[in-house]
């Protein structure tokens, strides 16, 4: 399977979870609703890199590392803002 | 054909489908060139972004909030401590309308550097000009509605610097913005203009954008890679262009959804007049540095535009004509030193006279820059010129955030303002100078 479908996969599998964790927060406990803010970031990150990937496969250009990196690496930040935050 | 599709893949397949039915890649807009897909190309569209995520979320406030002095505190804790991912919204409305401010301002200035205000799009300059001006009015309208102390004495701050507009215009806002009700008044016409009267004029205005940016395309490139970039390349509105700016405006978002969940707001106390006595009040961060400018001690009150103003004028005109008689023969230091000097007089004029020329001066940018020469490096005097003003903005207003309610004195002024112009006009000159020497190093010789 080509890198870029494996890594869309793997997005995909975190947006779903990131979504399936909004509906158990509390709406109105302060933590939960950062929480929140950063779970729904990491699915419009998400969305940016699966469509990122798929504009790289259409234009057969290939996707560049360093920006999939960054996307990477963005998602690293929500995941740990998440820590530090609950 | 239907072998065709069916190599496609199924996302492919769904994509065609969508374009089909919905009509997406129709040629009712044209494509983009390459060179423009990037992110600074964009800035105006990620604009309209931060608008539309500020309209879905001043939506959702409204369905609770309540305009009147009485409630408007009450209502507001009420959406902060109550209502289902309240202090969420409210957080994003407002770091989003930071944002808003902050994209127009660079798309303006991004625009000034790069000549998109040239031939033939001088009527969008002007149109974006008018839209920039909006923003800043939701701004302005939009802080006052929570009725807390900080923003409600800020507001007033703010609206005490209207009365130091030229008369007839200062009255004519001040009628229109505050009118004669009262607190009450005040709040509700705030509010009239926030969510129906600002939004309604910008769509307007967008749509009118739009529709000559149809008709020119997006302006020929400044810069030497993106002129020597093939024209001819570019990329469909529909998938490339719209998924590309879904995937910035997606960045944008996590953007903000990220800084609000780092760092969420608290509601300040609501606004009383023993609150506000507490308080030493001072305009949000995107008038600071109109607050400075009108607390320099010459220019305290209204009525300074008399023999000072016709003065500045003089020397802001023969500054000018001397920087480009210097321009001309080739002395650029002394031609710099013409252009910080009339800068310094421009600003003094633009104080003295309520800052009103300042923004005529770049509302009128394209009738005054008509030089047909686009690219960066070849337009010294409107490049330092842009430099300066973005400098003295920036130190202004942290100069303002710095030293609230302090009045200060006429030659600590002048030195500021005339300082900060003179090193940029000097940095201006280093890099010019530099650049032109990598262009051709033999001239030198």
């Amino acid at each position: 399977m080509k890198l870029a479908y494996r890594i869309v996969l793997l997005v995909l599998l975190v947006q779903v979870t990131a979504t399936a964790t909004l509906w158990t927060l509390n709406p109105t406990d302060p933590a939960s609703q950062a929480v929140f803010a950063t779970l729904l970031g990491i699915d419009l990150l998400g969305f940016a890199m699966v469509s990122y990937l798929y504009r790289s496969d259409k234009g057969k250009t290939g996707f560049s590392r360093p920006w999939v990196l960054v996307g990477c690496g963005m998602f690293a930040v929500l995941l740990l803002a998440i820590l530090f935050l609950v | 054909m239907a072998a065709e599709d069916e190599a496609k893949g199924p996302v492919e397949r769904l994509v065609r489908w969508v374009d089909s039915r919905l009509g997406l890649s129709h040629p009712l807009l044209r494509p983009v060139p390459l060179y423009a897909l990037n992110p600074a190309a964009w800035l105006g569209a990620l604009t309209v972004v931060a608008f539309a995520i500020l309209a879905v979320t001043g939506i959702l406030m409204m369905l609770y909030y309540v305009p009147t002095p009485a409630q408007a505190y009450s209502s507001t804790s009420y959406i902060f401590n109550q209502v289902a991912y309240g202090r969420f919204i409210e957080t994003v409305h407002l770091y989003t309308a930071y944002a808003m401010v902050l994209l127009m301002f660079a798309h303006m200035m991004r625009g000034f550097f790069v000549s998109v205000h040239k031939r033939p799009r001088e009527m969008m300059w002007l149109v974006g000009m008018l839209m920039g001006g909006i923003t800043l009015g939701f701004a302005f309208t939009g802080y006052l509605l929570p009725w807390t102390v900080i923003s409600k004495s800020a507001t007033d701050v703010a609206v005490g610097m209207i009365s130091q507009l030229p008369p007839p215009l200062a009255s004519l806002v001040s009628f229109l913005i505050v009118g004669p009700g009262g607190d009450a008044g005040e709040l509700l016409r705030f509010y009239d203009l926030h969510i129906v009267v600002l939004p309604a004029a910008l769509l307007v205005l967008l749509v009118v954008k739009m529709y000559m940016l149809e008709a020119h395309g997006i302006s020929e490139a400044a810069t030497r890679r993106g002129r020597a970039a093939d024209k001819q390349k570019t990329a469909p509105i529909f998938p490339d262009v719209t998924l590309y700016l879904l995937e910035l405006a997606a960045v944008f978002g996590t953007g903000m959804l990220l800084l609000g969940a780092l760092f969420p707001l608290n509601l300040p106390p609501g606004y009383t007049p023993t609150t506000a006595g507490q308080y030493t009040a001072q305009p949000d961060w995107y008038f600071l540095w109109l607050y400075q400018i009108l607390k320099i001690s010459a220019f305290e009150g209204p009525g300074l535009a008399g023999i000072p103003a016709a003065a500045a004028t003089g020397l802001l005109g023969v500054s000018l004509l001397l920087s480009i008689w210097f321009f001309r023969k080739g002395k650029w230091p002394l031609g710099f030193l013409g252009l910080a000097a009339a800068f310094a007089f421009g600003v003094s004029i633009t104080i003295l006279l309520g800052v009103t020329l300042l923004f005529a001066m770049l509302f009128l940018l394209p009738f005054l820059d008509v030089d047909e020469q686009r690219a960066i490096q070849n337009r010294p005097v409107f490049v330092t010129t842009g430099a300066i003003f973005v400098a003295e903005l920036a130190v202004l207003a942290y100069w303002g955030l710095i030293t609230p309610g302090q009045v200060i004195p006429t030659w600590e002024g002048a030195a500021v303002v005339g300082g900060t112009a003179a090193l940029v006009g000097l940095g201006s000159f280093v890099a010019f100078r530099f650049a032109r020497t990598r262009q051709s190093p033999g001239a030198s010789a």
